[in-house]
């Protein structure tokens, strides 16, 4: 009977990591699950589409401010008391393509051009109190594989409430501090020449877990 | 103990979802789907006259010819590879591949005829093409394009001139949107602009612009100054057009304008007097 509790455990943990592999999860629990105390939430349009039907448009880029804002409250179990900590990363998914590349919905014309890469695509994250690891710099992956941090800050705890620092990881809501628990998205993409027309898709992962 | 089934699986059971509460942890994640519609751009800008005019009423402009230096200006923006070309054309008021001639001045006879053929035009241009000089040496040989001077009449009075390589390419008027088929033989090799037959690496130029990047007009492989050349010659056979005149001798543009007219070398049979007229398509085509 123990061992197969213990394999029942070991195949549900196995599948929760699996299932977010790029999420990073802690193996603690001392902040309260989403649904259950916390919140997360993200407004804005689901879908942000980026045309470039001009040769201004491939050389200066383009920009969008705010389209999307995350928004944070984070409670914290009653025991062990003071070892809820957060983190906020950032990956994309391009449908299983190559890591570092988009993925390509459409092609037009028969050209052999590299397809864009996903580097291309840049993102900030801005708040009131600065407390993205970012600051006010936009920030790019090269690659589907690896994470972008937000906030993450291993083994150390920032309350909020001063607004200064980054990395504020600690309980809190953006009900009542708001310049620490929201987080504003700016994208700029900026295509460069010489890569194959068409219709390209990406998805962009906002992950919050537990922090260590 | 108990050992009724009934009740080990309910421990069991529990014990699962024990097991997930104590693994219920902070995370979720939310998700924003980004859209690139990447169009393909050509931008041709063309500066310079829409229409040129060649008055041939002096004796020396027959023996001569008339040049237009640099009038028109080709400069190209572009976000893919391209290729670039000019395609003479006319209606076929007199026949495929030849001046319309909307105004006869006499009556043509059988020594003078309204059939001059469109490769009597000749263009020069600078830069050369950048396909020439890099190693697209597979599909694009030295007469692939107008890059060389224009050649002169060795004798008045006579058609014969020094092999030149700038008449311009006519298509099949059907479909004057074909782009032409360069060669590494220089007799058969169709003339480019920029660019070359095929999609193999330096056949082509890649994307970019004049308003950018490389900006000597020496070197810039997207800005074209092209001079124009009519050579009528006396008697009027416009020479420049016989293949045995011409670099690319048995280039299949070169053979269907000098199969669709009478002119003779010899001057036997002359252009008639009047008004022809024609046009210059200049194609900007993605290298595909």
């Amino acid at each position: 009977m123990k061992w197969f509790l213990c394999c029942c455990s070991l195949i549900s943990t196995l599948l929760n990591v699996q299932a977010q592999a790029n999420c990073n999860l802690s193996v603690t629990s001392n902040c309260k699950p989403t649904g259950t105390g916390s919140q997360y939430i993200i407004t804005g349009e689901p879908t942000i589409n980026f045309t470039f039907q001009s040769f201004g448009d491939f050389i200066v880029g383009s920009n969008l401010f705010g389209v999307n804002i995350l928004k944070l409250a984070i409670e914290e179990n009653a025991a062990p008391a003071d070892e809820c900590r957060w983190r906020l990363n950032v990956h994309m998914d391009n449908n299983g393509g190559a890591a570092s590349q988009w993925e390509q919905v459409y092609a037009y014309g028969t050209t052999s051009a590299p397809l864009p890469t996903v580097d291309i695509l840049e993102m900030r994250f801005r708040n009131q109190c600065n407390t993205s690891l970012t600051g006010s710099n936009y920030a790019t992956l090269s690659s589907t594989a690896t994470n972008l941090d937000i906030v993450e800050s291993p083994g150390i705890s920032n309350n909020a409430g001063t607004c200064s620092g980054i990395n504020v990881n600690r309980p809190g809501s953006y009900l009542t501090n708001y310049g620490e628990y929201s987080f504003a998205i700016d994208y700029k993409l900026k295509p460069t020449l010489n890569i194959q027309p068409g219709i390209y898709r990406l998805n962009v992962r906002f992950c919050l877990t537990e922090g260590n | 103990m108990n050992t009724n089934p009934l009740k080990k699986a309910i421990l069991a059971l529990g014990a699962i979802v024990a097991s997930n509460v104590a693994f219920a942890q902070l995370q979720e994640e939310k998700n924003v789907t980004i859209t690139m519609d990447l169009q393909p751009i050509l931008q041709l800008k063309m500066e310079g006259p829409d229409q040129l005019d060649f008055t041939f009423d002096e004796i020396n402009e027959y023996y001569a010819g008339i040049v237009k230096y640099g009038a028109t200006v080709l400069k190209v923006s572009s976000t893919v590879s391209f290729d670039l070309w000019a395609a003479g054309l006319s209606q076929g008021q007199e026949g495929n591949f030849l001046w319309d001639n909307p105004v006869e001045y006499a009556t043509p006879t059988p020594a003078s005829v309204d059939e001059i053929p469109l490769t009597a035009l000749e263009l020069r241009q600078f830069p050369a093409n950048p396909s020439v000089a890099a190693a697209c040496a597979t599909t694009v040989a030295q007469s692939s394009d107008y890059s060389t001077p224009f050649q002169p009449v060795v004798t008045p009075g006579t058609s014969v001139m020094t092999g030149a390589n700038n008449s311009v390419y006519c298509p099949t008027p059907a479909s004057p949107y074909t782009s032409p088929t360069s060669t590494a033989v220089a007799t058969t090799s169709e003339k480019y602009i920029a660019g070359g037959t095929g999609t193999a690496a330096n056949c082509s130029v890649l994307g970019g612009s004049y308003l950018i990047g490389n900006q000597n007009a020496n070197s810039s492989a997207y800005r074209y100054v092209l001079d124009y050349r009519i050579l009528p010659n006396l008697p009027v056979t416009f020479p420049a057009h016989l293949a045995a005149n011409a670099v690319n001798t048995t280039a299949p543009y070169v053979t269907n304008a000098d199969g669709a007219t009478t002119l003779s070398a010899d001057g036997a049979v002359y252009a008639n007097p009047g008004v022809y007229t024609m046009y210059v398509k200049y194609i900007l085509a993605q290298d595909q």
